[in-house]
């Protein structure tokens, strides 16, 4: 754990670990990028908005025997809504996403090109438009695109491994047969990234420290 | 079991039960001659010549 | 949101903050201004929904705009919910909030559906067709096919309902995750098993499936607090279940039970007991004679008696029988009598035969005791047109021409002829009609039962013309 203090207002600020060199200050929302010993500011973020979502920083859950905590947010926004992605943390130190859209959940990991064999890719890089439809192959399951939709990021909280400032990207939804889903992003000036994984429910995940809420029972998810 | 099924079970004994009255005393509504009507409780028999 | 809330320049939280009371969980529902009219409006799922019809003036508003821009303006009249919007109620131990509400209509049905929301669960869809209730819940996974049968869907079998057909959004109000407007039209197809419904919607390209179990009477009233629907199955949905199934298994099973008693029961009767046999010759056309079966014995108690007459070489004669069964010591009879008849003869259509020949009487509830059968035979020749006589002649002397103005059934000389005649008594047997009625009687409940069963399923089975039945929800992106 690397403890320093913001660069911006002078608080307290930590970062877990050198994959995740961005951290939005809890105080005065400024995403602050650590290059080895240095803190930078990067500019003021967006708070995310006052939302209904039971998932919040410090959430824990599990898959399988591999627990995760949620420690950072991006919220991205299209031109008819806009999801949450939530950063997993596990305790190997890798990390995934957890998509939340719709009432509905998504956990993935980022998928080496490698193993990927699909027209999307080549098509992304060259600023081709994608057609809903186009199959791809990840790890051996099969997806189709399902939405092409251009998105941009209006929100973060919590730590990541990108300055999320302004940024913008095309993004692929992937739907399977099976409760498989794919997710493939191309920001501007990035790589094209892969993530893969499957619909999952937050008992699925046996969630801890959600939100409460007044008037609902919280669920209490064990086993 | 529903509450139609327990009344027809009942009355399914009913009739069972009725019929086994009829066979020990040799009844039955279709014979030629003898005691043809409902007269289980009443006198019943031949006609005088 | 997490403990980020302290100032900046108080990092360290002082001891009088710590022991603060913990701020209560928020409210889900959140109170802005509708622009258009002014009203207050709720926003259940701040954050997820992309569309919100004010319920005061009908307008949609951008739900994902900071200033809730108004996108269209009512042109219908609003239409106030059976479930108030905001309603919580509890289905299947799951807390669910109305936080939408639609009209959709198949161009033949119209029914209602209401967008369901858990902040833990996320959304759910109860569908009202005005008879029943279904939740729907969005698949995870896209069903599999079923050799060709139809598909498969979390471990049960669909075969499909009818036809695709087209359903449009006819009124919305409340709020959605998706762009909902009224004249949103999708294409649907229906997959069914008993219980559950399989909606498959397409909507400009994207393809939905939800499944949809049909709630029990009550459930959703109850839950939701609303005016129980009566129980009724004029018109049942395509995947409701048959109220008749269960009582028309434990009709049958009852009246099989019953059947197979009965059939023992009257098993245990006894076989038929011969009592009494005598022959005797009775004259064809010859004076009346009378024969007397003495000493008839029946047991104490009440019997069956079966009285049986062969008369087996009668070829177009009959003979007419009366018995009287009379007791020995009161002298009461008990009266019945029987034809033995046989006639053949040849016509255009070729050769017939008609009549019994061993006719047999049976006499219910004889008491006990000692009795006479007194048998009067009187036997006659027919003569009908078109008969070639074939009786056996023993006294072909007496053949002759005769007239015969009454067409052959009045009394004449028949020539001497004899026909030898044997009567029987028994006692005890069963009585075969009784059995049948008794049949009868016992199925008489699972036939209607049967009957009601296949009313039904046919009712549920008739596809409305322009597609099938109701059923099903919406959600596109």
């Amino acid at each position: 754990m690397f403890r320093a203090n913001c660069p911006n207002c002078g608080a307290p600020i930590a970062f877990r670990s050198a994959d995740l060199p961005v951290k939005v200050c809890d105080y005065c929302h400024s995403a602050v990028l650590r290059t080895g010993g240095n803190l930078a500011a990067m500019g003021k973020v967006a708070d995310v908005p006052d939302d209904v979502s039971p998932l919040q920083l410090g959430v824990r859950g599990r898959v399988g025997a591999r627990s995760f905590e949620l420690i950072g947010r991006v919220r991205w926004r299209y031109a008819d809504g806009a999801w949450n992605e939530w950063l997993a943390w596990f305790d190997d130190g890798s990390t995934g996403w957890l998509g939340e859209s719709m009432g509905r959940y998504m956990l993935l990991r980022q998928v080496d090109p490698a193993h990927v064999v699909s027209d999307v890719v080549s098509l992304l890089k060259s600023g081709y438009a994608v057609m809903p439809g186009t199959k791809a192959m990840i790890d051996n399951v099969e997806y189709w695109a399902s939405d092409v939709k251009t998105v941009s990021c209006v929100a973060s909280e919590g730590e990541l491994p990108f300055n999320s400032l302004g940024l913008s990207a095309q993004s692929i939804d992937l739907m399977s047969a099976d409760e498989h889903c794919a997710s493939i992003q191309k920001a501007a000036g990035e790589d094209v990234e892969i993530y893969a994984g499957r619909y999952v429910t937050l008992a699925d995940i046996a969630a801890t420290g959600l939100r409460e809420f007044e008037g609902w029972p919280m669920p209490a998810y064990e086993a | 079991m529903s509450r139609h099924s327990l009344i027809f079970g009942v009355f399914c004994l009913g009739v069972v039960m009725l019929s086994v009255f009829a066979i020990r005393d040799g009844y039955s509504p279709f014979a030629s001659a003898g005691a043809r009507g409902p007269m289980f409780f009443g006198g019943y028999g031949p006609t005088h010549k | 949101m997490s403990d980020d809330t302290l100032a900046p320049d108080n990092p360290a939280p002082t001891p009088e903050a710590l022991t603060a009371p913990p701020a209560p969980p928020p409210s889900t529902v959140k109170p802005v201004n509708c622009p258009n009219c002014g009203g207050t409006v709720e926003i259940r799922v701040a954050g997820t929904t992309v569309s919100v019809i004010c319920s005061h003036c009908g307008s949609t508003l951008d739900a994902t705009s900071p200033d809730l821009q108004v996108i269209a303006k009512a042109d219908e009249a609003l239409k106030t919910p059976e479930i108030p919007l905001g309603t919580r109620g509890v289905i299947k131990g799951r807390t669910w909030e109305v936080v939408g509400y639609q009209e959709r209509t198949d161009e033949e049905v119209t029914w209602a559906e209401y967008l369901l929301f858990n902040p833990y669960e996320g959304y759910a869809f109860l569908v009202d067709d005005g008879r029943r209730f279904n939740l729907g819940l969005l698949l995870d996974k896209l069903p599999t096919s079923n050799w060709g049968l139809g598909l498969s869907a979390d471990g049960q079998n669909f075969s499909r309902f009818g036809d695709p057909y087209p359903v449009h959004t006819v009124f919305v109000v409340g709020e959605f995750y998706w762009r909902a407007a009224v004249g949103e039209t999708v294409q649907e197809t229906d997959y069914v098993t008993p219980g559950t419904m399989l909606a498959c919607e397409d909507y400009q390209g994207e393809r939905t499936w939800t499944r949809l179990d049909m709630l029990e009477w009550g459930e959703a009233e109850t839950a939701f607090r609303i005016a129980k629907r009566r129980k009724e199955y004029s018109s049942p949905a395509p995947h409701e279940r048959s109220p008749y199934k269960s009582q028309l298994f434990e009709a049958w099973v009852i009246g099989v039970i019953a059947a197979v008693t009965l059939f023992l029961v009257s098993g245990m009767a006894g076989s038929q007991q011969r009592i009494a046999s005598t022959t005797t010759d009775a004259v064809l056309d010859g004076p009346e004679k009378t024969l007397v079966i003495k000493d008839v014995v029946l047991p104490p108690g009440r019997s069956r008696v079966e009285i049986d007459a062969d008369a087996t070489s009668l070829d177009n004669s009959w003979v007419d029988l009366d018995y009287s069964l009379t007791d020995q010591k009161t002298q009461d009879s008990i009266d019945s009598y029987g034809t033995a008849e046989f006639y053949s003869g040849t016509d255009s259509d070729g050769s017939w035969t008609e009549g019994d020949r061993k006719p047999t009487v049976d006499l219910s509830s004889i008491p006990g005791g000692r009795y006479d059968l007194v048998v009067t035979l009187s036997a006659h020749k027919w003569n009908g047109a078109g008969s070639s006589s074939s009786a056996p002649v023993t006294d072909t002397s007496l053949m002759g021409g005769h007239g015969f103005a009454d067409g052959g059934w009045g009394s004449s000389s028949g020539g001497g002829v004899t026909v030898p005649v044997t009567v029987t008594v028994d006692r005890g047997g069963v009585f075969g009609g009784n059995i049948i009625l008794g049949l009868l009687v016992i199925l008489i409940w699972p036939i209607i039962v049967l009957f009601r069963h296949l009313g039904f399923e046919k009712r549920r089975k008739a596809v409305l013309s322009s597609g099938s039945d109701d059923d099903d929800s919406g959600s596109d992106d």
